[in-house]
């Protein structure tokens, strides 16, 4: 298995295919696949560890205002469907 | 009545603008490729074969190949008139297949003086590879043109198996496209474009050896 993907599964994160991202709720944060091409093992096991306490989600990288909003709304409909 | 008009909208209206174009510049364009490769494919030995393939996306094949392009693979709902199909690299499209691989350089050079200029996409068998299992390039076929095509050179079992595997799982669901870009799933995929390739290597390598015994 690719050490990349090997990192984001093991904490915790889901491929999300129709948006290209991984993607994991509990810490309500989502790597492009694309952000994460472009970087280095090193840089993904930063970004893993850092804490998110917002309460809103984390994108890497931020979209724009349009597509958050979209996004966000089907995580977030997901959500309630599988309460 | 207000009018909401997703991007969606705005882009099947384009495609049908598009269209007389797009028909055209695919006859243009598979008629001067097989008039290039003419001397070649006149030359070619039995076993050899050199298969001229011309395809227009349809409407929404290239909007689904639109929005995966853009970041998250969504529109923006925020300015949904600003995206265009003439973005895509190949609304029209020429795949040329070649068997065995020895003749994909002979075909790149019938081809090269009529691609000149135009934005190359080398694919590698793998990530990190140098070997080639095809070579895109993409342009337009004259300055007056609207869209974009591309023209694939690519050896026939890595291009039969992209189109066995565009037909059985894509073309029926395009959203399952983003599967492929999965890390693990772009693995598993380039170890079956490296095995075709071999497979194609080691069998022209035995016709090879066997010409010269004969």
């Amino acid at each position: 298995m690719d050490a990349k993907e090997r990192l984001l599964r093991q904490a915790g994160y889901s491929y999300h295919f129709d948006r290209l991202a991984y993607v994991n709720r509990e810490a309500r944060k989502v790597f492009a696949v694309e952000t994460i091409e472009d970087h280095g093992e090193d840089w993904l096991v930063r970004k893993l560890a850092e804490p998110n306490t917002s309460g809103a989600w984390k994108f890497y990288d931020e979209p724009a205002a349009g597509i958050r909003r979209a996004f966000v709304t089907e995580l977030e409909n997901a959500e309630h469907t599988h309460r | 009545m207000p009018s909401i008009r997703i991007a969606e909208d705005y882009l099947r209206s384009e495609y049908v603008r598009l269209l007389p174009a797009m028909q055209r510049t695919a006859i243009a364009v598979e008629t001067e490729v097989r008039h290039l490769l003419l001397g070649l494919t006149l030359d070619l030995e039995r076993f050899e074969r050199v298969v001229v393939k011309t395809r227009l996306k349809d409407s929404e094949s290239a909007i689904d190949a639109l929005r995966r392009r853009q970041p998250y693979g969504l529109f923006d709902p925020d300015h949904a008139e600003t995206y265009s199909l003439t973005a895509l690299p190949d609304l029209v499209g020429v795949r040329v297949l070649v068997f065995p691989p020895r003749r994909l350089d002979e075909v790149r050079a019938a081809l090269a003086p009529r691609l000149n200029g135009w934005m190359a996409d080398p694919v590698a068998a793998t990530a990190r590879g140098s070997d080639l299992i095809a070579l895109k390039y993409s342009g337009r076929w004259t300055d007056a043109d609207p869209v974009r095509s591309e023209v694939q050179i690519v050896s026939m079992l890595v291009g039969l198996f992209w189109e066995v595997e565009h037909s059985a799982i894509y073309k029926p669901n395009p959203n399952l496209r983003g599967i492929a870009r999965s890390m693990e799933m772009s693995q598993r995929i380039a170890a079956v474009e490296t095995a075709l390739r071999e497979f194609e290597i080691e069998f022209q390598r035995i016709v090879d050896d066997a010409s010269r015994v004969f």
